[in-house]
């Protein structure tokens, strides 16, 4: 059903939609500010520094029981940014390293989930984003935003029961395959919203942009997605022809 | 009741819902848990007498979940998580806590060697 009251908190994950089994209990919604993208984010607002005069092994310790946990979520985020491993296991590193540089300044209170997708997002997106930029690697595939636009267009209303049944047979192949099209600043608000289950206002500190932002890229993003999946459906055969009441 | 104004002008109270385009213009908002409270209301209010429009949430609301299935837990490669462990210690702290360096390791991602 859909028809579920929300709480009365903001700014957390949907309840009622787990992530991929977050293995630590998330502390309360106290992130970083939105702002321009740095590289390591503060992360004391919200806490207070109460790790003075720890030990490195203390560190050492602490970083491994709260952090490193998240590499099993980090590291498929990873992959759908880079799309491909050997990058996304540098990038997850290259994460790794900056988060435990600047974990000694990490307050108990702050959001460690957001907290590392954002170095993980603003590494991407100063090491690798620029050297990725090859133009052959998706030449006729990669989804255009007039591509985007018409699909808002010729289907606002969004997939059709028997689209949605038929796109439960693609292999996950196919669908990540498909999320990895979309343009970059979409898929990754698709990605955070709808796999790890971030709330705008994460989204938006995550990638350092005003919810208004946040909520147009996943608009588009899903829209793209369905229309993408919704074409390999019916390449496959798995739509019948009419049944999605428009013809092609 | 709320009257909730948000400083975001897109979520403010002010929207009026009288269609069901209007209903299904928020469609995402609301799945996403992201309405306030007295939008909430009136939206559910409204699936219970459409179902068109309830049938469309349904939808949106599967393809959510598929996405959410479907899209994540790749598994990290094997010895990814020591490889890590052990690049972090090549990262040295200045005597105030505050700046630190990163000797450049390079760890081959062939050899794997696990060293505690």
């Amino acid at each position: 059903m859909v028809s579920r009251k929300r709480g009365s908190q903001r700014g957390r994950s949907v309840p009622e939609e787990p992530t991929n089994n977050s293995p630590v209990d998330e502390p309360a919604d106290a992130t970083p500010a939105p702002g321009a993208p740095v590289e390591v984010p503060e992360a004391r607002e919200g806490g207070s520094r109460t790790q003075v005069g720890e030990t490195r092994a203390e560190l050492d310790a602490r970083f491994e029981r709260d952090a490193l946990p998240y590499l099993d979520q980090l590291y498929p985020a990873a992959l759908r940014m880079t799309r491909n491993p050997a990058d996304a296991e540098d990038l997850v590193q290259e994460t790794f390293v900056k988060a435990y540089s600047a974990f000694h300044q990490f307050a108990e209170g702050t959001n460690l989930k957001a907290w590392l997708y954002r170095i993980l997002t603003n590494t991407y997106i100063n090491s690798y984003r620029k050297k990725q930029r090859q133009p052959q690697q998706y030449p006729t595939d990669q989804v255009q935003d007039w591509q985007l636009y018409a699909a808002e267009e010729h289907s606002s209303s969004g997939l059709r029961s028997a689209e949605i049944e038929a796109l439960d047979h693609l292999p996950d192949s196919d669908i990540k395959e498909a999320l990895q099209q979309l343009p970059e600043d979409f898929r990754l608000a698709v990605y955070l919203a709808d796999v790890e289950g971030f709330a705008y206002k994460e989204i938006a500190e995550i990638m350092g942009t005003p919810i208004g932002t946040v909520m147009s890229r996943l608009h588009r993003g899903r829209r793209g997605l369905q229309k993408l999946l919704g074409d390999y459906a019916r390449e496959r055969g798995f739509v019948r022809a009419g049944a999605g009441e428009e013809q092609s | 009741m709320t009257d909730d104004v948000r400083d975001d002008s897109t979520r403010n109270g002010d929207v009026q819902i009288n269609s069901c385009d209007d209903v299904l213009s928020h469609v995402f908002e609301f799945l996403d848990h992201e309405t306030d409270d007295a939008r909430r209301a009136v939206i559910a209010e409204h699936l219970e007498d459409c179902s068109p429009c309830l049938r469309q949430f349904g939808i949106e609301q599967e393809f959510k979940a598929l996405v959410h299935r479907r899209c994540g837990g790749d598994v990290p490669p094997p010895g990814l998580r020591e490889r890590i462990k052990l690049q972090l210690t090549s990262v040295s702290f200045e005597e105030d806590g505050t700046q630190i360096s990163v000797e450049q390791v390079s760890i081959e991602r062939t050899g794997e060697r696990p060293t505690a």
